[in-house]
């Protein structure tokens, strides 16, 4: 009976334990988990995707939306080295 | 607007509520603009979340210990570790407890916020976390909370208050 108590607890323990947050050294974020052409993606603003949105946002903010748009694709289709 | 998109979701006095970031540029456009909302998922919405969040890019998540917040914190948590859908899953059994596993042949990650809006190669497109959070309750057979619905918005602060500190990488890339 004491036994099986005492298992009961250590196992409470144990799940406790396993589901508990994830420590603060131990966070990752979800770039870690990719591979490197994908980091590399991210990492290269003339590569990333999302960049042409935020160029599309920049002009939405500024009000000066059409012409903008027009040539941050322009810009975005030069190559790197331009 | 640097730091900016790394704050939110906050509490946002005008509304009464805590607001996400899109939510917070729908606010000013209603109250300083007299325009249109624009509409959850838009080209015109992502792209200003983007250009907003890009300005925090390297800065950490920065989410206020705010008294008027605690409920929808406390609501997040709970839906972070409610078992949902017919797979009778929970965010936190893959997130917390079997991150760094595989699932169908990828990684399962931390499920952070830090990088959105992200540009997903999965959609071909640019997308919200609500949207990210929508697929992974359709992938737990689970019916999805509506855009910008107060659990979405409760969901949002858990995570980003669980990756408090961490660097903010909008606009990222996902697979």
């Amino acid at each position: 009976m004491k036994i099986g108590a005492a298992l009961c607890v250590l196992l409470l323990s144990v799940i406790a334990v396993h589901a508990a947050e994830i420590a603060t050294a131990d966070r990752k974020s979800g770039f870690e988990f990719m591979g490197r052409d994908t980091q590399a993606m991210q990492t290269d603003d003339t590569s990333n995707p999302g960049m042409l949105n935020v160029l599309d946002g920049g002009a939405l903010w500024s009000g000066r939306r059409a012409r903008t748009r027009r040539r941050a694709h322009l810009v975005m289709a030069m190559p790197a080295s331009a | 607007m640097k730091g900016v998109a790394a704050r939110y979701p906050a509490f946002d006095a005008t509304a009464g509520q805590v607001v996400d970031l899109g939510q917070r540029i729908n606010l000013c456009r209603r109250d300083h603009q007299k325009a249109p909302e624009l509409a959850y998922e838009s080209r015109d919405l992502l792209a200003l979340s983007a250009f907003v969040a890009r300005q925090s890019r390297g800065q950490p998540i920065a989410i206020a210990d705010d008294a008027r917040s605690a409920n929808a914190l406390m609501q997040g948590r709970k839906l972070f570790n409610e078992r949902m859908g017919q797979l009778n899953l929970s965010c936190a059994i893959c997130h917390d407890d079997n991150w760094g596993q595989k699932l169908g042949g990828t990684s399962i990650p931390q499920g952070h916020p830090n990088g959105y809006p992200l540009y997903r190669l999965e959609w071909q497109a640019m997308g919200s976390l609500q949207r990210r959070l929508r697929n992974c309750m359709i992938g737990m057979r689970a019916e999805p909370f509506s855009y910008g619905s107060s659990e979405f918005i409760a969901l949002e602060l858990c995570l980003m208050q669980r990756a408090q500190g961490m660097a903010m990488e909008s606009p990222a890339v996902r697979p």
